[in-house]
């Protein structure tokens, strides 16, 4: 009978067109809206590239200019455009460069014209301030010890490198990440609505096909079971053809952990399946009412884990880290991040733990609720 | 007034989602204003890098390294733990991480200088370039005055010395960048909200009326087709009117005396504008529902769609070009242009390009109209 009532409750939760669009179309919108805003952010704003810059001077081979040149070849740090000074400014006005030096043919002072403040900017005042610093260097050492002069000169042109850089991980470190893990998180959660439906489908004073189960010679619960396992199944289908929707039409890194992923979906479907089966035996409210609270709640708890604002689970980790352990979207999410970007398991199995145990919560809440209901009449 | 009186008598039958959803909203977009408010300080107050740093070298390069980076950057404790760094600097909260070994200045002073730092930092990233820049150069001039005869503790002063050596820089437009008030992070938010406010409230109601008895029956009652319209639209109005005014005294409560400046009234123009593009997109919306819950999904579709695709999820900045050019297409986009551009002016004569963004958001009114118009008289001649 498992088996049989298990296929139906399929073939009711496919032929459901809303529910398809919440947990098929909805999250395939939201994900091609996140990766057409977002998606290019890393690879335009945080991986450098070689700056361009314009350059203004009367003088044909000016000693800034040598610099710039210098570095053009020889560390690709920029790239350099020579320009009179007002093209030079019309470049900058137009995006074309992201800095203008300037440089005075009768002192050789240099001016570095911006149009804003950013990273790339600093870096050019950096080489600016560098250039300035040398010229402070040379008069230092020329004033204290002249016969330096030379070494100094040699060892300005030698190519050393101080510093030995390190990676802290392989994985993508792209924060906006978090706003695809919670789209994960809110379509395990969505199974809230499916939840609700098996708890309207099992009480009998919500629907007359619970009313009609109640009066059938099964038990209620062999009944209820098969139901609540179906719709976890369909819910980490759903939830598997976002991951997957994600991963490979859109090209989302993801992570690498392709079966611990799936895993993370299948108990986060089940978590969204309780929290609505809870709401749903909770008190003798309107479908209409219940639906909101599932979908109000699905909403809040996404939001906490960064579906609107993508570092507010870090927000919420300094300011109330209690919550983060409870809150259901965080919990996946987490999961998630902790696959891509830890190099062990630790803090992925405590917060798969953490799931396992508000579904065993909520279960039981849910059994304490519905058991030895007896109805009188319906 | 009958029609009128049943389009409140109807929201009222669907005033506990409302009233749960306006709170949930009400609450978002309050909590949303307050993060973005401490984030953008944060984040405005330069350009300085976070940088991690511990320092196990006893002499004195090591120190005046420490101190350098000091000046012009962040120092931060490095995390604890390999987990606590990684999330650190997923989150942006380190730009770069450094160690300075413990024979660090007795290496240098010996001439073994190559690769003696240790750093990290996200392989690539424009912000460790910038680091690493500025600590080559600080070794650099050091190394310089090492070669050139100098003790260790001369040549550490010097660099620090030369590192004090500024460059002129200059902005193109000496204009200074606008300083975002409270009030604009409390409108930021409004397009979300407004939108899946109308399409609940209003779209419910509608729904309602467009059902096929119901709307047999009103067509062969005593009162004229166009006043029974009319009243429905008046209905509309009031609706979208009191959800402005419940958010305009939100606003006040929440920004001071914000909403009695200039800046403040053309602020809650653009939110009234945008409610009534929220009605025109909420009455496009309901021609295309069945019911309530294809209703409900399409708040959704709307809310967030054009919340993300906008800019008032996403900054605008971070969007790439090609999305900023799909963005002109919604009207969110121009209700977040005209909230930034408000942040710039101080009087009505100055906004120019505010009234260009108000008549953006009104040609958009106008499409969802008529788009509404033109689906409802498909809708009917196909019955």
């Amino acid at each position: 009978m498992f088996f049989r009532l298990y296929k139906y409750s399929i073939f009711q939760s496919v032929r459901c067109k809303l529910v398809l669009f919440w947990n098929v179309i909805f999250p395939v919108v939201l994900g091609t809206l996140f990766q057409m805003t977002f998606g290019g952010y890393v690879e335009e704003q945080v991986i450098f590239r070689r700056i361009p810059v314009a350059y203004a001077s009367e003088q044909e081979d000016g000693a800034f200019g040598q610099l710039l040149k210098g570095l053009e070849e020889d560390s690709e740090l920029v790239k350099v455009q020579t320009a009179e000074y007002k093209k030079a400014r019309q470049l900058l006005k137009e995006g074309n460069v992201e800095g203008v030096f300037c440089e005075e043919p009768d002192t050789g002072d240099v001016t570095l014209i911006v149009a804003e403040q950013g990273v790339n900017q600093t870096i050019l005042n950096s080489i600016l301030k560098q250039y300035q610093r040398a010229k402070a260097t040379f008069s230092n050492i020329g004033r204290e010890n002249p016969a330096g002069i030379q070494a100094a000169a040699v060892r300005l042109e030698e190519e050393r490198r101080y510093l030995k850089a390190g990676s802290v991980t392989e994985a993508s470190m792209d924060c906006l990440l978090d706003g695809f893990y919670s789209l994960i998180a809110m379509t395990c959660l969505m199974g809230a609505t499916s939840g609700l439906s098996a708890a309207t489908d099992f009480k009998a004073d919500a629907t007359s096909l619970a009313a009609r189960r109640a009066v059938a010679g099964a038990s209620r619960m062999s009944m209820l079971l098969p139901d609540l396992a179906a719709k976890i199944t369909m819910q980490f289908l759903y939830a598997a053809f976002s991951i997957c929707y994600l991963s490979f039409v859109l090209g989302v890194e993801l992570g690498e952990h392709g079966g611990l992923m799936f895993l993370t979906a299948l108990v986060g479907s089940a978590l969204g399946i309780m929290i609505g089966f809870l709401v749903g035996v909770v008190g003798k409210y309107s479908y209409g009412v219940k639906e909101g609270l599932c979908i109000g709640f699905m909403l809040v708890s996404s939001f906490f884990s960064g579906l609107m604002f993508q570092s507010m689970a870090r927000i919420v980790e300094m300011y109330a880290p209690a919550l983060n352990q409870v809150n259901p979207a965080t919990l996946i999410a987490k999961s998630l991040y902790s696959l891509n970007i830890y190099d062990n398991l630790g803090p992925y199995f405590h917060c798969m733990g953490n799931m396992v145990v508000l579904i065993l919560v909520l279960g039981m809440a849910s059994f304490l609720l519905v058991r030895r209901e007896r109805y009188a009449a319906v | 007034m009958q029609l009128f009186k049943v389009f409140f008598k109807i929201l009222n039958k669907n005033k506990g989602q409302l009233i749960m959803y306006t709170a949930i909203y009400l609450s978002l977009t309050l909590l949303m204003s307050g993060v973005m408010k401490e984030q953008a300080e944060e984040e405005f107050t330069g350009i300085s890098l976070e940088i991690a740093l511990e320092n196990r070298d006893q002499g004195e390069l090591g120190a005046a390294l420490e101190e350098y980076l000091g000046e012009s950057h962040k120092i931060k404790e490095i995390p604890e733990g390999t987990e606590a760094l990684k999330d650190a600097i997923y989150y942006g909260e380190i730009d770069y991480v450094l160690v300075i070994p413990e024979d660090f200045s007795e290496k240098f002073a010996a001439g073994d200088r190559e690769r003696l730092l240790d750093g990290t930092a996200v392989p690539g990233s424009s912000s460790s370039y910038l680091a690493e820049y500025d600590m080559e150069s600080f070794l650099k001039t050091a190394d310089m005055y090492l070669s050139a005869g100098f003790e260790m503790k001369d040549a550490g002063d010097f660099a620090m010395e030369d590192m004090k050596e500024k460059g002129k820089v200059e902005f193109l437009n000496q204009e200074k960048g606008p300083s975002f008030s409270r009030g604009y992070y409390f409108f930021h938010f409004i397009p979300y909200v407004f939108v899946t406010m109308m399409i609940l409230g209003v779209g419910v109601v509608i729904k309602t009326f467009q059902n096929k008895d119901l709307s047999a029956r009103n067509k062969c009652s005593a009162v004229p087709y166009l006043q029974q319209s009319l009243q429905i639209l008046l209905g509309c109005l009031v609706y979208m009117l009191a959800v402005f005014a419940v958010f305009m005294v939100m606003a006040g409560c929440n920004t001071g005396n914000y909403l009695f400046t200039a800046q403040g009234i053309l602020s809650a123009i653009n939110a009234l504008l945008f409610a009534v593009c929220a009605l025109c997109v909420s009455w496009f919306a309901v021609q295309f529902a069945d019911n309530t819950a294809v209703l409900n999904a399409m708040s959704n579709v709307f809310g967030l769609g054009f919340s993300f695709l906008g800019g008032v999820f996403v900054p605008l900045d971070v969007m790439g070009e090609t999305s900023r050019k799909i963005a002109r297409f919604v009207p969110s986009y121009w209700y977040v242009i005209a909230n930034e551009e408000i942040q710039k002016v101080s009087g009505f004569s100055e906004a120019g390009a505010i009234y260009k963004s108000y008549l953006a958001v009104v040609m958009f009114s106008l499409a969802f109209f008529s788009a509404g118009l033109l689906a409802n008289r498909m809708k009917m001649r196909g019955r």
